[in-house]
């Protein structure tokens, strides 16, 4: 996906975690714009009001994601973030993030093969076209594990370009403009 | 896609990309005591740990901040860093800008800005070139395209504070 983008070009990037020092030393190759919005401080989508309706709880998101209005993603890493939110939540981060998604914008992250199959938490950096950094991995269950059907289904900002199988039974996925 | 994963190791070397050289070429603190203790040594300004700053910080030399302060901190054109006992609610502009301490505002450098491994940084962050050690705390956007950060004229070759509040002792190893 980032072989697409040659050093030197401007390229901006939405990370949904915390600042990663191998994603900013790959990155700064780039005249880039990394954007770290940790998506797991945003308690209203991690932690949703279960009563509040559809239309308020995007209102909340909208709210509380404060993103800046002129911010057009190129790539934007997902990592396993989608799997803290439910599915209403991930409907509202994809309506928040519509006005930020382009033509050209792709997206990388994590899926499951089946929602039965759990996923654990990793935290991940870019280290290379071709390779990621590993930074803290545990046993620790993520809240949810959404299938390919069930992200195609909440995340429509974007859609699923590429699923390549995993170990685990964890896919990874690519996200590309509809 | 990504082909292959790389673990982080707590002993894990640096790459040679990585490897430090001189104080601001390099943003991994790790192989010297104190690069803002060696800063002190190369005559910057220091503004020490028990001193607290309510305003504008101005100057024409570089300058270490052990202490506190709230406001902002103009630099342009020297190197400016943020000691690891240094705690900042402010905006930064410098040539050089080190963190080792904390930092809520945004930060200007018009060559670089090193965020180490102890430093926290909350807020945007606009240099040519931006150096994240594995370790740093950092919330908000990197700007690494940032055309030409032009330093504000510098008035005199000296560090100028406005204090607005309170001021604690003078730090003894200042100038």
């Amino acid at each position: 996906m980032l072989a697409d983008y040659e050093p030197g070009s401007r390229v901006t990037v939405l990370d949904l975690g915390p600042g990663c020092a191998s994603t900013v030393r790959y990155f700064s190759d780039f005249a880039c714009h990394l954007v770290f919005y940790d998506i797991l401080e945003c308690e209203h989508l991690i932690h949703p009001d279960e009563d509040a309706d559809y239309v308020s709880t995007i209102k909340h998101c909208q709210q509380h994601m404060t993103l800046p209005s002129d911010l057009q993603i190129d790539v934007l890493l997902l990592w396993d973030y989608l799997h803290f939110l439910d599915v209403k939540s991930i409907e509202a981060l994809s309506i928040v993030l519509q006005p930020h998604v382009h033509q050209q914008t792709k997206a990388y992250g994590f899926g499951s093969l089946h929602s039965d199959k759990p996923m654990y938490r990793r935290r991940y950096g870019v280290h290379s076209t071709q390779e990621l950094q590993l930074y803290e991995s545990t046993d620790q269950p993520l809240p949810y594990a959404h299938s390919q059907q069930r992200l195609t289904d909440a995340f429509m900002c974007l859609r699923i370009t590429r699923g390549t199988l995993l170990q685990e039974g964890h896919l990874e996925l690519l996200f590309e403009a509809p | 896609m990504f082909e292959k994963l790389k673990e982080t190791r707590k002993d894990a070397k640096n790459s040679s990309r990585d490897t430090p050289r001189e104080n601001y070429e390099s943003g991994d603190s790790t192989q010297r005591q104190s690069s803002s203790t060696q800063m002190h040594s190369r005559s910057s300004a220091v503004i020490g740990q028990s001193i607290k700053i309510k305003g504008t910080v101005s100057g024409g030399e570089s300058l270490v901040i052990e202490g506190t302060v709230e406001g902002s901190v103009d630099l342009a054109g020297h190197d400016l860093t943020i000691g690891q006992t240094g705690h900042v609610t402010a905006d930064l502009q410098a040539k050089n800008v080190k963190i080792e301490g904390q930092v809520k505002g945004d930060i200007t450098g018009s060559e670089k800005v090193i965020v180490s491994k102890s430093g926290r940084v909350h807020g945007n962050i606009v240099a040519p070139r931006v150096t994240l050690e594995d370790g740093a705390k950092f919330k908000g956007s990197i700007d690494m395209d940032p055309g030409e950060v032009k330093p504000k004229a510098v008035p005199a070759n000296k560090t100028e504070t406005k204090p607005m509040g309170s001021l604690g002792e003078v730090n003894k190893e200042a100038g």
